[in-house]
């Protein structure tokens, strides 16, 4: 992401959560699909509700399973849930080239790392097929692609370029969702979770830019809002998150004085994400957990 | 029945959409003679053919796109009839292509641009867990999104040199997040599955309700 189209602007890009999760509704869907996990999902579900914050809720080690996870916010998220104990599975395009996600694999046993690139479907349908028996509290969808500001000018539009930044933060997540539905359905927690961003609120967007990283980013938030009213129920949790500006490589080229550090951010983002509740299933949160306009 | 439901809503909102483009009380008084220009795209059927038609009952220059002209039964005898109608071929996927008209209507000052050629993908090829076409996404994304944008982005000089500069889109309010739960968006056999979900879940109608309003 080039920094020249947002120096003016302190929310150039501020990573927001959206968030869908899953409760007892669930259920029919996946035994339409031929789900295995709906019993599990049942009672599972019943004890999260009560647990209330999302938290560990059974005996059973939560899992979590972040894409992008080579650095950033996705490191970031890789190592905090790691520390909280979670099994953590950490996927990215090149394993072998993130030192430093390898670096947490050595150092947590319940960190491992896979590769994944969420614009490859047939890699994520392994990916889901090598997974097939675990059960995963919180999927993670939080690789994403900023497309480069320069190829995002109206009048000079790069059109190929639109169909790279849609495949990798709009089709990419939903397509996780879909692979990955009986492992979050035998989970815990049953989250899906995919980092969005303010620039794809419609309502809040001024100044003209990023057309292909704003139009993804409000197409992913319709794909998370659909999802969110095909698997809600009363009882499963909903929620949000929003570390605003963040410091990361994806905001090279901002001043740091805009930036807040990548552990504040993702601190605020995962309470976030502990505090889901149905109230606020598939909502557009910022920082303070407030509703974004769409 | 949704579908019905949904493409009523979408006439209405491009009745909307012309309304906010007629020009009949306060267009052009300076200019009596000026002769403005509509481009239209998918003017060969539904919600286009009949923006043709009425644009060019007004006595307006009518460009009307459409994939297959050959095909477009009803917009080729209003281009014979009403003399201002011309008729296009273009397929807003192809980028190249409206270059290419753009290049040949160089010249020509384009008053509104009506961007309403349109797929659904059919609500058979996105069903969550079920049946996702990745390739009609595809489809349905470079019609609906890409090509609007393309449009105007090769028009702008036309638009620019007409005397109204106006770029209408027929959306759809199944396009507003902030609504689709009341809109239902999912179709009947989503309907169906939540309906027997509720049931499985012995979901009573109190619960029901509250579901609706926490949303």
């Amino acid at each position: 992401m080039g920094g020249k189209q947002g120096r003016n602007r302190r929310d150039f890009l501020r990573t927001t959560a959206v968030l869908a999760s899953l409760g007892p509704l669930m259920e029919s869907v996946a035994a339409q699909t031929g789900g295995s996990a709906a019993s599990a999902g049942k009672a599972s579900a019943e004890k999260s509700s009560a647990d209330g914050q999302g938290a560990v809720a059974g005996s059973r080690t939560p899992t979590v399973l972040i894409t992008g996870s080579n650095r950033g916010i996705g490191l970031e998220f890789a190592r905090r849930y790691a520390a909280r104990g979670y099994r953590v599975f950490a996927t990215c395009r090149h394993p072998a080239a993130a030192t430093e996600l390898q670096a947490l694999a050595t150092k947590y046993p319940g960190l491992s790392v896979d590769a994944l690139d969420v614009v490859d479907h047939p890699g994520i349908d392994a990916l889901a097929l090598k997974l097939a028996d675990q059960p995963i509290d919180i999927l993670l969808n939080n690789a994403g692609l900023g497309g480069g500001g320069q190829n995002q000018l109206f009048t000079r539009l790069n059109y190929p370029v639109f169909n790279d930044v849609m495949a990798v933060n709009a089709v990419g997540p939903i397509k996780m969702c879909e692979a990955f539905l009986k492992n979050v359905l035998a989970s815990d927690q049953k989250k899906m979770i995919t980092v969005s961003s303010s620039q794809g609120s419609i309502g809040s967007v001024d100044a003209a830019r990023l057309y292909w990283y704003r139009a993804s980013k409000s197409a992913v938030n319709m794909l998370m809002a659909n999802l969110a009213l095909q698997l809600k129920s009363p009882r499963c949790h909903g929620g949000s998150g929003d570390p605003g500006a963040t410091d990361t490589d994806f905001m090279k080229g901002l001043p740091k004085r805009m930036l807040r550090p990548v552990e504040d951010a993702v601190t605020d983002m995962m309470r976030e994400i502990d505090r889901l509740d149905v109230a606020r299933t598939g909502a557009f949160v910022d920082t303070d957990g407030k509703t974004l306009p769409w | 029945m949704s579908l019905i439901r949904c493409c009523r809503r979408t006439a209405l909102l491009a009745l909307v959409l012309l309304a906010s483009g007629i020009p009949v009380p306060g267009y052009a008084a300076d200019d009596a003679a000026y002769i403005p220009t509509v481009l239209v795209t998918g003017a060969n059927r539904g919600i286009g053919l009949e923006l043709a038609r009425q644009y060019a009952d007004r006595g307006w220059r009518v460009i009307g796109t459409a994939r297959k002209p050959a095909e477009a039964a009803e917009l080729i005898p209003a281009a014979a009839t009403k003399g201002r109608v011309v008729v296009e071929a273009l397929d807003v996927m192809d980028l190249d292509a409206i270059d290419a008209l753009a290049a040949k209507y160089r010249n020509q000052p384009v008053d509104i641009l009506f961007n309403n050629a349109g797929v659904t993908g059919g609500n058979e090829n996105q069903q969550f867990a079920k049946n996702m076409n990745w390739k009609l996404f595809d489809v349905v994304h470079r019609t609906n999104v890409v090509g609007p944008l393309k449009m105007a982005e090769a028009f702008l000089p036309n638009l620019l040199a007409g005397q109204m500069k106006k770029i209408s889109n027929v959306s759809s309010s199944q396009g507003s997040i902030g609504t689709t739960e009341r809109h239902l968006v999912y179709l009947p056999v989503q309907q169906g599955l939540t309906e027997h979900g509720h049931e499985k879940s012995g979901q009573s109608a109190a619960q029901q309700e509250h579901c609706r309003r926490t949303d």
